[in-house]
Protein backbone atom coordinates (compact mmCIF):
# COMPACT_ATOMS: atom_id res chain seq x y z
CA UNK A 1 0.00 0.00 0.00
CA UNK A 2 1.22 3.40 -0.62
CA UNK A 3 2.02 4.93 2.83
CA UNK A 4 4.30 8.29 1.33
CA UNK A 5 0.62 10.25 2.28
CA UNK A 6 1.30 9.34 5.96
CA UNK A 7 0.88 11.91 8.30
CA UNK A 8 1.06 15.77 7.18
CA UNK A 9 -0.22 14.70 3.69
CA UNK A 10 -4.00 13.32 5.02
CA UNK A 11 -6.84 14.93 3.03
CA UNK A 12 -9.23 16.91 4.63
CA UNK A 13 -11.73 15.04 3.06
CA UNK A 14 -10.68 11.80 4.76
CA UNK A 15 -10.23 13.67 7.64
CA UNK A 16 -14.58 14.78 7.89
CA UNK A 17 -15.18 11.13 6.76
CA UNK A 18 -13.56 9.47 9.73
CA UNK A 19 -15.12 11.55 11.95
CA UNK A 20 -18.35 11.60 9.82
CA UNK A 21 -18.80 7.58 9.91
CA UNK A 22 -17.77 7.15 13.43
CA UNK A 23 -20.64 8.98 14.34
CA UNK A 24 -22.68 6.61 12.24
CA UNK A 25 -20.77 3.71 13.83
CA UNK A 26 -18.94 2.26 11.09
CA UNK A 27 -14.93 2.65 10.70
CA UNK A 28 -13.52 3.22 8.07
CA UNK A 29 -11.72 -0.71 8.01
CA UNK A 30 -15.26 -2.02 8.86
CA UNK A 31 -15.32 -2.32 12.50
CA UNK A 32 -17.45 -0.94 15.07
CA UNK A 33 -16.75 1.96 17.00
CA UNK A 34 -16.20 -0.14 20.49
CA UNK A 35 -13.98 -2.97 18.07
CA UNK A 36 -10.58 -3.66 18.79
CA UNK A 37 -8.32 -5.29 15.74
CA UNK A 38 -7.09 -8.25 15.75
CA UNK A 39 -4.23 -9.14 18.62
CA UNK A 40 -1.70 -11.80 18.09
CA UNK A 41 1.68 -12.93 20.82
CA UNK A 42 4.18 -15.15 19.06
CA UNK A 43 7.28 -15.80 21.43
CA UNK A 44 10.38 -15.50 19.51
CA UNK A 45 12.76 -18.45 19.36
CA UNK A 46 15.59 -17.32 21.72
CA UNK A 47 13.19 -17.49 24.01
CA UNK A 48 13.87 -13.53 24.94
CA UNK A 49 11.07 -11.70 23.03
CA UNK A 50 7.69 -11.29 22.09
CA UNK A 51 6.56 -10.31 18.62
CA UNK A 52 3.14 -8.86 19.04
CA UNK A 53 0.80 -7.98 16.13
CA UNK A 54 -2.58 -5.85 16.50
CA UNK A 55 -3.99 -4.97 13.31
CA UNK A 56 -1.34 -4.06 11.04
CA UNK A 57 0.73 -2.77 14.09
CA UNK A 58 3.80 -4.48 15.31
CA UNK A 59 5.88 -4.41 17.79
CA UNK A 60 8.74 -6.18 18.89
CA UNK A 61 9.79 -6.48 22.61
CA UNK A 62 12.69 -8.14 23.86
CA UNK A 63 14.25 -8.30 27.74
CA UNK A 64 17.55 -9.02 29.36
CA UNK A 65 18.51 -9.40 32.50
CA UNK A 66 22.38 -8.57 34.28
CA UNK A 67 24.10 -8.56 37.09
CA UNK A 68 24.90 -4.82 38.14
CA UNK A 69 25.68 -2.82 41.59
CA UNK A 70 22.94 -0.96 42.13
CA UNK A 71 22.01 2.54 42.12
CA UNK A 72 23.46 4.02 45.98
CA UNK A 73 20.16 5.36 47.26
CA UNK A 74 17.78 2.46 46.42
CA UNK A 75 20.64 -0.67 47.85
CA UNK A 76 17.78 -3.53 48.16
CA UNK A 77 15.99 -2.57 44.36
CA UNK A 78 16.69 -4.35 41.32
CA UNK A 79 16.96 -2.02 38.10
CA UNK A 80 14.19 -2.39 35.81
CA UNK A 81 14.15 -0.03 31.80
CA UNK A 82 12.30 0.66 29.31
CA UNK A 83 13.55 1.19 25.80
CA UNK A 84 10.90 2.24 22.98
CA UNK A 85 12.75 2.31 19.49
CA UNK A 86 10.44 4.39 16.96
CA UNK A 87 12.22 4.46 13.56
CA UNK A 88 11.68 5.09 10.30
CA UNK A 89 10.75 1.77 9.20
CA UNK A 90 7.93 2.01 11.80
CA UNK A 91 6.52 4.92 9.88
CA UNK A 92 7.85 7.36 7.35
CA UNK A 93 7.25 10.16 10.28
CA UNK A 94 9.65 9.28 12.56
CA UNK A 95 13.44 10.38 12.55
CA UNK A 96 16.07 8.13 13.53
CA UNK A 97 18.42 8.75 16.31
CA UNK A 98 17.77 10.33 19.56
CA UNK A 99 14.21 9.26 21.25
CA UNK A 100 11.39 11.33 19.63
CA UNK A 101 8.62 13.15 21.65
CA UNK A 102 6.19 9.99 21.53
CA UNK A 103 9.00 7.70 22.28
CA UNK A 104 9.60 9.46 25.29
CA UNK A 105 5.71 9.30 26.04
CA UNK A 106 5.89 5.67 25.69
CA UNK A 107 8.62 4.87 27.69
CA UNK A 108 7.18 7.49 30.43
CA UNK A 109 3.92 5.31 29.83
CA UNK A 110 5.80 1.90 30.73
CA UNK A 111 7.73 3.64 33.54
CA UNK A 112 4.14 4.55 34.87
CA UNK A 113 2.45 1.95 34.88
CA UNK A 114 4.97 -1.09 35.10
CA UNK A 115 7.77 0.05 37.83
CA UNK A 116 6.45 2.63 39.73
CA UNK A 117 2.95 0.98 39.67
CA UNK A 118 4.86 -1.54 41.20
CA UNK A 119 3.26 -4.71 38.64
CA UNK A 120 6.74 -6.60 38.92
CA UNK A 121 8.45 -6.76 42.63
CA UNK A 122 11.55 -4.92 42.21
CA UNK A 123 12.84 -6.26 45.53
CA UNK A 124 13.51 -9.65 44.76
CA UNK A 125 15.39 -8.83 41.87
CA UNK A 126 18.24 -8.02 44.88
CA UNK A 127 20.79 -10.66 45.30
CA UNK A 128 22.91 -8.57 47.78
CA UNK A 129 22.02 -5.43 49.36
CA UNK A 130 24.40 -2.16 47.62
CA UNK A 131 26.31 -4.93 45.61
CA UNK A 132 24.32 -7.13 43.69
CA UNK A 133 20.71 -6.78 42.08
CA UNK A 134 19.59 -7.51 38.56
CA UNK A 135 19.17 -4.97 35.79
CA UNK A 136 16.25 -6.16 33.41
CA UNK A 137 16.16 -4.01 30.47
CA UNK A 138 13.04 -4.04 27.95
CA UNK A 139 13.69 -3.27 24.25
CA UNK A 140 10.86 -2.53 22.23
CA UNK A 141 10.93 -1.81 18.73
CA UNK A 142 8.08 -0.72 16.67
CA UNK A 143 8.25 -2.34 13.36
CA UNK A 144 5.16 -1.09 11.90
CA UNK A 145 3.22 1.82 13.52
CA UNK A 146 -0.64 1.61 12.46
CA UNK A 147 -1.81 3.31 14.80
CA UNK A 148 -2.37 2.70 18.74
CA UNK A 149 0.76 2.24 19.58
CA UNK A 150 0.30 2.37 23.68
CA UNK A 151 -1.84 -0.86 23.65
CA UNK A 152 0.66 -2.61 21.53
CA UNK A 153 3.96 -1.66 23.56
CA UNK A 154 2.56 -1.89 27.01
CA UNK A 155 1.46 -5.60 26.21
CA UNK A 156 4.74 -6.56 24.52
CA UNK A 157 6.81 -5.36 26.81
CA UNK A 158 4.62 -7.24 29.74
CA UNK A 159 4.82 -10.15 27.57
CA UNK A 160 8.64 -10.22 27.33
CA UNK A 161 8.94 -9.51 31.11
CA UNK A 162 6.95 -12.42 31.70
CA UNK A 163 8.41 -14.59 29.20
CA UNK A 164 12.24 -13.86 31.09
CA UNK A 165 13.80 -16.83 32.57
CA UNK A 166 16.02 -15.29 35.37
CA UNK A 167 19.36 -18.04 35.85
CA UNK A 168 19.89 -19.49 39.30
CA UNK A 169 22.61 -17.60 41.09
CA UNK A 170 25.13 -19.11 43.94
CA UNK A 171 26.02 -16.93 46.72
CA UNK A 172 29.31 -18.00 48.07
CA UNK A 173 31.01 -15.75 51.06
CA UNK A 174 29.88 -13.61 53.55
CA UNK A 175 29.93 -9.45 54.09
CA UNK A 176 32.28 -7.90 51.85
CA UNK A 177 33.40 -10.59 50.73
CA UNK A 178 30.42 -12.69 49.30
CA UNK A 179 30.57 -12.96 45.58
CA UNK A 180 27.60 -14.05 43.33
CA UNK A 181 27.89 -16.85 40.26
CA UNK A 182 25.47 -17.32 37.53
CA UNK A 183 24.84 -20.59 37.16
CA UNK A 184 24.68 -21.98 33.55
CA UNK A 185 20.36 -23.02 33.63
CA UNK A 186 20.84 -26.84 32.70
CA UNK A 187 22.29 -27.19 36.14
CA UNK A 188 19.71 -25.02 38.35
CA UNK A 189 16.84 -24.33 37.70
CA UNK A 190 15.77 -20.60 36.17
CA UNK A 191 13.08 -18.60 37.33
CA UNK A 192 10.17 -15.97 35.92
CA UNK A 193 9.51 -12.49 37.50
CA UNK A 194 7.50 -12.41 40.02
CA UNK A 195 4.27 -9.88 39.44
CA UNK A 196 2.21 -8.11 41.80
CA UNK A 197 -0.14 -7.44 38.90
CA UNK A 198 -0.41 -7.24 35.22
CA UNK A 199 -1.34 -3.73 33.60
CA UNK A 200 -3.20 -3.62 30.67
CA UNK A 201 -3.21 0.05 28.75
CA UNK A 202 -6.29 0.78 26.74
CA UNK A 203 -6.95 3.57 24.31
CA UNK A 204 -9.68 5.37 22.86
CA UNK A 205 -9.49 8.00 20.35
CA UNK A 206 -12.24 10.97 20.74
CA UNK A 207 -14.06 12.22 18.18
CA UNK A 208 -16.57 15.18 17.00
CA UNK A 209 -17.43 15.66 13.43
CA UNK A 210 -19.90 18.95 13.94
CA UNK A 211 -18.88 21.55 16.42
CA UNK A 212 -21.64 21.34 18.60
CA UNK A 213 -21.75 17.20 17.80
CA UNK A 214 -22.07 14.41 20.03
CA UNK A 215 -18.10 13.35 21.00
CA UNK A 216 -17.93 9.85 20.47
CA UNK A 217 -14.78 7.54 21.39
CA UNK A 218 -13.63 4.64 19.56
CA UNK A 219 -11.50 1.78 20.62
CA UNK A 220 -8.09 1.01 19.31
CA UNK A 221 -7.82 3.36 16.89
CA UNK A 222 -5.82 3.04 13.79
CA UNK A 223 -2.78 5.55 12.85
CA UNK A 224 -5.49 7.66 10.56
CA UNK A 225 -7.99 7.35 13.22
CA UNK A 226 -5.04 9.04 15.69
CA UNK A 227 -4.30 11.98 12.89
CA UNK A 228 -7.95 13.18 12.74
CA UNK A 229 -7.66 15.73 15.88
CA UNK A 230 -11.16 17.83 16.04
CA UNK A 231 -10.98 17.88 19.48
CA UNK A 232 -7.63 18.28 21.17
CA UNK A 233 -4.47 19.56 18.96
CA UNK A 234 -1.63 17.53 19.63
CA UNK A 235 -1.59 14.30 18.40
CA UNK A 236 -1.55 12.32 21.73
CA UNK A 237 -3.89 13.60 22.99
CA UNK A 238 -6.37 12.59 21.21
CA UNK A 239 -6.29 9.62 23.07
CA UNK A 240 -6.91 8.79 26.83
CA UNK A 241 -5.46 6.05 28.54
CA UNK A 242 -7.06 4.23 31.34
CA UNK A 243 -4.48 1.73 32.73
CA UNK A 244 -6.35 -1.54 34.74
CA UNK A 245 -4.59 -4.02 36.31
CA UNK A 246 -5.77 -8.00 36.23
CA UNK A 247 -5.04 -11.12 38.37
CA UNK A 248 -1.57 -13.15 37.28
CA UNK A 249 -2.52 -14.85 33.84
CA UNK A 250 -0.91 -18.24 33.77
CA UNK A 251 1.19 -17.37 31.05
CA UNK A 252 1.69 -16.30 27.47
CA UNK A 253 1.29 -19.20 25.18
CA UNK A 254 3.54 -19.20 22.09
CA UNK B 1 -0.37 12.39 -28.39
CA UNK B 2 -4.02 11.95 -29.68
CA UNK B 3 -6.21 8.80 -27.36
CA UNK B 4 -8.00 7.85 -30.31
CA UNK B 5 -5.91 5.76 -32.90
CA UNK B 6 -5.66 5.10 -36.78
CA UNK B 7 -5.62 1.91 -37.32
CA UNK B 8 -1.93 0.29 -37.34
CA UNK B 9 0.05 -3.33 -38.16
CA UNK B 10 -0.68 -5.69 -35.41
CA UNK B 11 2.48 -5.48 -32.84
CA UNK B 12 4.18 -8.71 -32.06
CA UNK B 13 4.91 -8.79 -28.26
CA UNK B 14 5.95 -13.08 -27.29
CA UNK B 15 6.58 -11.53 -23.66
CA UNK B 16 2.86 -9.96 -23.47
CA UNK B 17 1.19 -10.72 -20.24
CA UNK B 18 4.23 -13.11 -19.04
CA UNK B 19 6.92 -12.10 -16.43
CA UNK B 20 9.55 -10.15 -17.30
CA UNK B 21 12.70 -9.33 -15.47
CA UNK B 22 15.14 -5.97 -15.72
CA UNK B 23 17.06 -5.91 -18.67
CA UNK B 24 15.14 -7.99 -20.82
CA UNK B 25 14.73 -6.64 -24.13
CA UNK B 26 10.65 -6.83 -25.01
CA UNK B 27 10.73 -5.90 -28.89
CA UNK B 28 12.62 -3.37 -30.93
CA UNK B 29 11.32 0.19 -31.33
CA UNK B 30 10.78 -0.47 -34.81
CA UNK B 31 8.34 -3.15 -34.98
CA UNK B 32 5.72 -0.16 -32.76
CA UNK B 33 4.20 2.64 -35.45
CA UNK B 34 3.60 4.28 -32.05
CA UNK B 35 4.09 3.40 -28.79
CA UNK B 36 3.73 5.30 -25.48
CA UNK B 37 6.18 3.94 -22.19
CA UNK B 38 4.69 3.35 -19.22
CA UNK B 39 6.20 2.54 -15.98
CA UNK B 40 9.04 -0.34 -16.27
CA UNK B 41 9.74 0.38 -19.89
CA UNK B 42 12.87 2.14 -20.68
CA UNK B 43 14.55 2.54 -24.59
CA UNK B 44 18.07 1.79 -25.14
CA UNK B 45 19.05 2.51 -28.59
CA UNK B 46 17.00 0.45 -31.05
CA UNK B 47 15.37 -1.52 -28.18
CA UNK B 48 13.00 -1.21 -25.51
CA UNK B 49 14.40 -2.93 -22.52
CA UNK B 50 12.29 -3.51 -19.18
CA UNK B 51 13.52 -1.94 -16.57
CA UNK B 52 11.56 -3.61 -13.59
CA UNK B 53 10.58 -7.45 -12.58
CA UNK B 54 6.96 -7.66 -13.57
CA UNK B 55 4.03 -8.63 -16.02
CA UNK B 56 4.45 -7.05 -19.15
CA UNK B 57 1.27 -5.37 -20.91
CA UNK B 58 0.34 -3.86 -23.80
CA UNK B 59 -2.67 -1.78 -24.58
CA UNK B 60 -4.07 -1.45 -28.09
CA UNK B 61 -6.14 0.95 -27.93
CA UNK B 62 -4.20 3.71 -26.45
CA UNK B 63 -0.69 1.84 -27.59
CA UNK B 64 0.52 2.05 -24.47
CA UNK B 65 3.40 -0.56 -22.99
CA UNK B 66 4.34 -1.03 -19.59
CA UNK B 67 5.44 -3.47 -16.62
CA UNK B 68 3.14 -3.90 -14.58
CA UNK B 69 4.15 -5.15 -10.50
CA UNK B 70 3.10 -3.98 -6.97
CA UNK B 71 5.63 -1.31 -6.58
CA UNK B 72 4.55 1.02 -3.95
CA UNK B 73 5.74 4.10 -4.81
CA UNK B 74 3.97 5.99 -8.04
CA UNK B 75 6.04 6.66 -10.97
CA UNK B 76 4.51 8.92 -12.67
CA UNK B 77 3.88 8.38 -16.37
CA UNK B 78 2.12 10.09 -18.93
CA UNK B 79 -1.79 10.43 -19.48
CA UNK B 80 -1.95 8.91 -15.86
CA UNK B 81 -5.46 9.55 -14.10
CA UNK B 82 -4.42 10.18 -10.51
CA UNK B 83 -5.57 11.65 -7.63
CA UNK B 84 -3.42 14.33 -5.73
CA UNK B 85 -4.03 16.12 -2.33
CA UNK B 86 -2.78 19.54 -2.47
CA UNK B 87 0.05 20.17 -0.08
CA UNK B 88 0.82 24.09 -0.64
CA UNK B 89 -0.27 26.88 -3.43
CA UNK B 90 1.11 29.82 -4.27
CA UNK B 91 0.56 32.51 -6.64
CA UNK B 92 1.01 30.60 -9.99
CA UNK B 93 0.79 27.00 -9.10
CA UNK B 94 -1.28 24.23 -6.57
CA UNK B 95 1.88 21.34 -5.52
CA UNK B 96 0.03 18.05 -5.69
CA UNK B 97 1.18 14.72 -3.42
CA UNK B 98 0.84 12.28 -6.03
CA UNK B 99 2.66 10.04 -4.01
CA UNK B 100 5.54 9.81 -6.96
CA UNK B 101 9.46 10.97 -5.90
CA UNK B 102 8.80 14.95 -6.24
CA UNK B 103 5.21 16.47 -5.61
CA UNK B 104 3.95 17.91 -8.68
CA UNK B 105 2.67 21.24 -10.81
CA UNK B 106 -0.97 22.15 -11.03
CA UNK B 107 -1.11 25.44 -13.02
CA UNK B 108 -3.86 27.52 -11.48
CA UNK B 109 -5.12 28.17 -14.39
CA UNK B 110 -5.49 24.42 -15.68
CA UNK B 111 -8.60 23.38 -15.53
CA UNK B 112 -11.16 24.03 -18.30
CA UNK B 113 -13.08 27.40 -18.84
CA UNK B 114 -10.92 28.95 -15.89
CA UNK B 115 -9.56 32.39 -16.30
CA UNK B 116 -7.53 34.84 -13.81
CA UNK B 117 -10.73 35.63 -12.13
CA UNK B 118 -13.13 33.06 -12.01
CA UNK B 119 -11.11 29.58 -11.30
CA UNK B 120 -11.36 26.87 -8.32
CA UNK B 121 -10.15 27.67 -5.37
CA UNK B 122 -8.01 24.66 -3.54
CA UNK B 123 -6.64 24.87 -0.57
CA UNK B 124 -3.89 22.76 1.40
CA UNK B 125 -5.70 18.80 2.22
CA UNK B 126 -7.70 19.11 -0.85
CA UNK B 127 -8.19 16.37 -3.11
CA UNK B 128 -7.99 16.85 -6.80
CA UNK B 129 -8.56 14.62 -10.02
CA UNK B 130 -5.95 15.13 -12.44
CA UNK B 131 -3.75 13.75 -15.24
CA UNK B 132 -0.37 14.39 -15.80
CA UNK B 133 1.07 15.81 -18.81
CA UNK B 134 4.36 15.91 -18.05
CA UNK B 135 6.69 12.81 -16.98
CA UNK B 136 10.12 12.75 -17.33
CA UNK B 137 12.95 11.22 -14.46
CA UNK B 138 14.13 14.16 -14.31
CA UNK B 139 11.78 16.99 -13.73
CA UNK B 140 8.77 17.70 -11.48
CA UNK B 141 5.57 16.44 -12.55
CA UNK B 142 2.90 18.22 -14.13
CA UNK B 143 -0.57 17.94 -13.65
CA UNK B 144 -3.85 18.94 -15.36
CA UNK B 145 -7.38 19.09 -14.74
CA UNK B 146 -8.32 20.16 -18.07
CA UNK B 147 -9.70 17.51 -20.41
CA UNK B 148 -7.98 15.30 -22.99
CA UNK B 149 -7.70 16.78 -26.25
CA UNK B 150 -10.69 14.55 -28.95
CA UNK B 151 -12.91 13.76 -25.67
CA UNK B 152 -15.04 16.75 -27.61
CA UNK B 153 -16.92 19.41 -26.00
CA UNK B 154 -14.84 19.54 -22.53
CA UNK B 155 -16.92 21.06 -20.10
CA UNK B 156 -16.36 23.94 -17.86
CA UNK B 157 -15.47 23.27 -14.26
CA UNK B 158 -18.06 25.62 -12.97
CA UNK B 159 -20.72 22.98 -14.28
CA UNK B 160 -19.08 20.44 -12.24
CA UNK B 161 -19.41 17.86 -14.78
CA UNK B 162 -15.75 18.02 -15.88
CA UNK B 163 -14.11 14.60 -15.46
CA UNK B 164 -11.40 15.90 -13.45
CA UNK B 165 -11.28 18.82 -11.12
CA UNK B 166 -11.93 18.70 -7.26
CA UNK B 167 -12.91 16.01 -5.16
CA UNK B 168 -16.05 16.97 -2.92
CA UNK B 169 -16.85 15.22 0.34
CA UNK B 170 -16.78 11.66 0.37
CA UNK B 171 -13.55 9.10 1.46
CA UNK B 172 -10.38 8.44 -0.16
CA UNK B 173 -8.22 5.19 0.56
CA UNK B 174 -4.53 3.86 -0.48
CA UNK B 175 -4.91 0.73 -2.69
CA UNK B 176 -2.18 -1.58 -4.32
CA UNK B 177 -1.73 0.47 -7.81
CA UNK B 178 -2.45 -3.32 -9.23
CA UNK B 179 -5.87 -3.24 -7.90
CA UNK B 180 -6.66 0.37 -9.00
CA UNK B 181 -5.38 -0.51 -12.60
CA UNK B 182 -7.92 -3.50 -12.46
CA UNK B 183 -10.70 -0.95 -11.89
CA UNK B 184 -9.40 1.08 -14.50
CA UNK B 185 -10.75 -1.50 -16.88
CA UNK B 186 -13.58 -1.82 -15.38
CA UNK B 187 -15.05 -5.06 -17.18
CA UNK B 188 -15.11 -6.88 -13.53
CA UNK B 189 -18.03 -7.77 -11.45
CA UNK B 190 -16.81 -6.14 -8.36
CA UNK B 191 -18.19 -2.52 -9.07
CA UNK B 192 -21.72 -3.93 -10.94
CA UNK B 193 -22.00 -6.33 -8.08
CA UNK B 194 -21.02 -3.06 -5.52
CA UNK B 195 -23.86 -1.03 -7.96
CA UNK B 196 -26.14 -3.65 -6.78
CA UNK B 197 -26.15 -2.84 -2.81
CA UNK B 198 -26.30 1.14 -3.33
CA UNK B 199 -25.30 4.26 -5.21
CA UNK B 200 -22.13 5.03 -5.05
CA UNK B 201 -20.08 7.81 -7.05
CA UNK B 202 -15.90 6.32 -7.58
CA UNK B 203 -12.78 7.91 -8.95
CA UNK B 204 -9.73 5.71 -9.63
CA UNK B 205 -5.84 7.27 -9.52
CA UNK B 206 -3.58 4.78 -11.07
CA UNK B 207 -1.08 6.34 -8.36
CA UNK B 208 -2.85 3.90 -5.82
CA UNK B 209 -5.52 6.13 -4.51
CA UNK B 210 -9.17 5.26 -4.66
CA UNK B 211 -11.85 8.44 -4.25
CA UNK B 212 -15.54 7.19 -3.23
CA UNK B 213 -18.86 8.53 -2.12
CA UNK B 214 -22.07 7.92 -1.30
CA UNK B 215 -25.42 8.50 0.86
CA UNK B 216 -24.54 6.09 3.67
CA UNK B 217 -20.84 6.20 5.18
CA UNK B 218 -21.78 2.17 5.03
CA UNK B 219 -21.53 1.95 1.54
CA UNK B 220 -18.50 3.45 1.56
CA UNK B 221 -16.98 1.41 3.88
CA UNK B 222 -18.52 -1.61 1.96
CA UNK B 223 -16.96 -0.37 -1.45
CA UNK B 224 -13.78 0.38 0.73
CA UNK B 225 -13.54 -3.06 2.11
CA UNK B 226 -14.20 -5.33 -1.18
CA UNK B 227 -11.64 -3.45 -3.51
CA UNK B 228 -9.19 -3.82 -0.95
CA UNK B 229 -10.12 -7.43 -0.37
CA UNK B 230 -10.73 -8.16 -3.86
CA UNK B 231 -7.06 -8.47 -4.74
CA UNK B 232 -6.31 -12.21 -5.26
CA UNK B 233 -9.30 -13.49 -5.43
CA UNK B 234 -10.88 -14.98 -8.92
CA UNK B 235 -12.98 -12.61 -10.89
CA UNK B 236 -15.87 -15.13 -10.09
CA UNK B 237 -15.75 -14.72 -6.65
CA UNK B 238 -16.04 -10.96 -6.49
CA UNK B 239 -19.80 -10.99 -6.32
CA UNK B 240 -19.82 -13.68 -3.10
CA UNK B 241 -16.73 -11.27 -1.29
CA UNK B 242 -19.70 -8.17 -1.91
CA UNK B 243 -22.20 -10.08 -0.54
CA UNK B 244 -20.24 -11.68 2.29
CA UNK B 245 -19.06 -7.88 3.29
CA UNK B 246 -22.28 -6.50 2.90
CA UNK B 247 -23.83 -8.89 5.95
CA UNK B 248 -20.93 -8.19 8.16
CA UNK B 249 -21.31 -4.82 7.85
CA UNK B 250 -25.47 -5.04 8.45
Amino acid sequence: MNHSSAGGGMSSNERDFIARSMEADVRVDGRRRLDSRLLSMTANEEGNGIELGLGETKVLATASAELVEPFADRPAEGILQFFVDLSPMAAPDFEPGRASEPAVELMRLLERSVRKSQAVDIESLCIIAGKRVWSIRCDITVINHRGNLADAVMLAALGALDHLRLPAVMLSGAGDEATVQILPPDQAETSALSFHHRPVAVSFGFFRHMDAGPIVLALDPTEREEQEEPLFPRRYCSKAYITRSRSPLTGWSG
Amino acid sequence: MGLTSAPQRAVRLPLRNRGVFPGDVLQAVDAFDSVLLGPGVFREGRELVATRAGILRWDEAHHRLWVENDQKRYIPALHDHVIGVVSDKNAEEYRLDIGAPATAVLPLLAFDGASKRNRPQLHVGSLVYCRVVVAHRDMEPEVSCKAPPGVGAAKDWVTRESVFGKLQAGHVFDCPAIVCRGLMDAQGPLLDALADVGAFELAVGVNGRVWVDAEQERMVVLVQNAILQSQGWPLAEHTRLVKTLQQSFS
